[in-house]
C-alpha cells in the first residue's frame, strides 16, 4: 500500500533540494525507465497496463442479471464443499474485479426488482482452517470468458509462481499468488460455456513474510474443481490432500 | 389477517420442528456423517473482511407522521419483510397448520407484552438446500402502539427471565416431538447479538439441539437463531434454521441489515 507518510522534517525548512541535483535525479530516473523498457525489448507491458491486471480493471464485466437466476448460480458452487464440511461464513454476488482484488461478497440488493451482477462466491473455513473460496461468473458469451480466464490465471501482483494448466479438471489453469491480503493463495480456474469457475484456497497458518508451500492447495482446489457442474474430471475423488 | 406473531421463539422453535419433519427426520439422520456442530469461534482470516455496505449507519429516529393503524402497519410489513430473491436459491415452502395452531395457542406463554400489536405481517417461509444441507429462513415485522411498547418487548426476550421461559417451552414442545426413530437430546438457549459496528445491533436468542436417530445412534445438531431489532414501534424479527451449523453470521446481519434499509424506505 502506498501510504502517505507524514513528513517528519522540523516546519520550515526548506524542502526542495538545490536545481543541479533535482535535474540528475530526473536524468536517473528517465535512465532506469529507459532501461526497463529496453530490457522487454521495447514492447514490454506499460506500467500502467501492468496495474490495470492487477487490479482486474479492463477484465471484461459480468453480465447483469434478474435475482431469480442467482438461485442456480449459488447452487453450482455450493458443490464444492457439499454436507457442511466446511464452515459457511460468507456468501453472496461478485464481479469480474473481486477475483483480483479478493473483495468480499455482497449481501442482497435493498430493491428487491434490481438486476445483480451474475457472479455468485461462497467462502468457508475448512475443517483444517484453510480458507476456500469458490465461486462463478457468467459472461455475455464464451470467448469473453475465456478471455477473462487469460486476464484472471496470468501472474498478477505480488509473489505470484508461473500460472500453468492444472493437473485436473480439463482445460483448467492453476495459479499460486499472495492476495492483496498479503495471503498466500492457490486458485484454480475453468471456463465452462460462459461460465468461469475458481476455487481458491489460502491456507491456514500462514507466517507473514514466508510463502507456504502451496503444492497440497493446488492439489485441494484441482480435487474441489471436480465437483462443479461440467468440471468433466475422469474420476472424482472423494477426499482431498490432508 | 393472521395475528402477527408474539412470540418470536415459539415460531422459530417450531419452525425448526418443522423443517426436520419436513426434509425427512430419518434421511436426514442417515446421512448424517458428523455428530456434532464445528465449532463456532471465528478464526483469523487471511482475507480482509467486508466493507459496509452504504447506508448502514447508526439508527436515526423514526418519523411517524400519521396515526399507526393495522392497514399501515401491515403494508410496511410487505415492505420490510424478505423475499425469495433475498435468499438466494430458496423456495417459498408451505407453513404446516397444525405448527401455525400451536404457535397461536402457546403465543402468550412467554410473553411479556402489555398490550397487543396493532398490525404486522410476516415473510413466507423460505426455505433452500435438502437434508444436511437444509435452511428455514423467514421473517416477521410486528407493529405495535410505541417505540417504548416495541423495546419492552424486545427487552423482555434478552432478559433471564425471558430466557429461562423459553428454554422450558422448549424443552416441552421438542419432548412432543421425540419419536420411535428420532430423538431430541440436548438443547441449549443462549442469548445471541449481532452487530456489525454499523449501527444495527440485533439481539435475540440461538437454540442448539442435538437430534439423533435411535437405530443409528448418530447425532445432528439443530441450530434456530432468532434476531430482532426495533425500528420505531416496529419489532423487525429474523428467523433462521439449519442443521450442523448455524446460518452464517455475515448472512444473517446482510438479511438484518437489508430489512433496516428497507423499513428506512418505507412509511410507518
Amino acid at each position: 500500500m502506498s501510504a502517505e507518510t507524514p513528513d517528519s522534517r522540523p516546519r520550515g525548512r526548506a524542502l526542495a533540494r538545490p536545481r543541479p541535483l533535482l535535474l540528475g535525479f530526473a536524468v536517473a530516473c528517465l535512465a532506469g525507465a529507459l532501461a526497463i523498457l529496453l530490457a522487454h525489448g521495447g514492447s514490454g507491458t506499460p506500467a500502467s497496463q501492468r496495474a490495470g491486471e492487477c487490479s482486474g480493471r479492463g477484465a471484461p464485466q459480468v453480465i447483469l442479471m434478474a435475482p431469480t437466476q442467482l438461485g442456480p448460480l449459488r447452487a453450482a458452487v455450493a458443490r464444492v464443499l457439499p454436507e457442511r464440511v466446511g464452515r459457511l461464513y460468507e456468501e453472496g454476488t461478485i464481479v469480474s474485479a473481486d477475483v483480483f482484488s479478493d473483495s468480499s461478497p455482497a449481501g442482497p440488493a435493498v430493491n428487491p426488482t434490481q438486476r445483480r451482477p451474475g457472479g455468485y462466491e461462497m467462502r468457508w473455513w475448512a475443517p483444517n482452517g484453510d480458507d476456500l473460496v469458490a465461486d462463478v461468473l457468467v459472461f455475455s458469451s464464451p470467448q469473453t470468458a475465456e478471455r477473462f480466464l487469460e486476464l484472471a490465471s496470468a501472474p498478477r501482483c505480488g509473489e505470484s509462481l508461473p500460472a500453468g494448466p492444472a493437473g485436473r479438471p480439463p482445460l483448467a489453469r492453476n495459479l499460486a499468488w499472495t492476495n492483496p491480503d498479503k495471503a498466500a493463495e492457490a486458485d484454480v480456474l475453468l471456463v465452462r460455456g460462459s461460465r468461469v469457475y475458481r476455487v481458491a484456497d489460502a491456507p491456514a497458518g500462514q507466517v507473514p513474510g514466508r510463502t507456504p508451500d502451496l503444492s497440497r492447495a493446488l492439489r485441494t482446489v484441482d480435487s474441489l474443481a471436480c465437483l462443479l457442474p461440467d468440471a468433466h474430471c475422469s474420476s472424482v475423488s472423494h477426499s482431498v490432500p490432508a | 389477517m393472521s395475528r402477527p406473531e408474539r412470540v418470536p421463539l415459539l415460531a422459530v422453535t417450531l419452525a425448526a420442528v418443522a423443517i426436520s419433519s419436513g426434509c425427512g427426520k430419518s434421511n436426514l439422520l442417515a446421512g448424517a456423517t458428523r455428530g456434532s456442530p464445528p465449532p463456532t469461534a471465528a478464526l483469523s482470516s487471511p482475507r480482509a473482511p467486508r466493507p459496509e455496505t452504504a447506508g448502514r449507519d447508526a439508527l436515526a429516529p423514526v418519523a411517524i407522521p400519521l396515526k399507526l393503524t393495522a392497514a399501515r402497519a401491515s403494508a410496511f410489513a410487505r415492505a420490510v419483510n424478505l423475499l425469495p430473491v433475498d435468499i438466494p436459491g430458496s423456495h417459498i415452502a408451505p407453513r404446516s397448520p397444525t405448527v401455525e395452531s400451536q404457535r397461536e395457542e402457546a403465543a402468550g406463554e412467554c410473553s411479556h407484552a402489555k398490550e397487543l400489536p396493532i398490525g404486522g405481517g410476516r415473510s413466507a417461509k423460505l426455505d433452500r438446500g435438502g437434508e444436511l444441507e437444509a435452511e428455514s429462513i423467514s421473517s416477521s415485522v410486528v407493529v405495535m402502539s410505541s417505540v417504548q411498547a416495541a423495546r419492552a418487548d424486545l427487552a423482555y426476550a434478552d432478559s433471564q427471565a425471558g430466557l429461562a421461559c423459553y428454554t422450558a417451552l422448549l424443552r416441552r414442545k421438542l419432548d412432543g416431538e421425540s419419536s420411535s426413530s428420532v430423538r431430541v437430546g440436548r438443547v441449549v438457549v443462549k442469548p445471541l447479538t449481532i452487530g456489525s459496528g454499523s449501527g444495527l445491533k440485533a439481539s435475540g436468542l440461538r437454540i442448539a439441539a442435538e437430534i439423533s436417530g435411535v437405530k443409528s445412534g448418530l447425532v445432528v445438531g439443530l441450530f434456530v437463531d432468532a434476531l430482532g431489532f426495533a425500528y420505531g414501534p416496529a419489532e423487525i424479527q429474523l428467523y433462521a434454521t439449519s442443521f450442523v451449523q448455524p446460518l452464517a453470521t455475515r448472512t444473517e446481519d446482510d438479511l438484518l441489515a437489508l430489512m433496516q434499509a428497507r423499513a428506512r424506505l418505507s412509511r410507518l
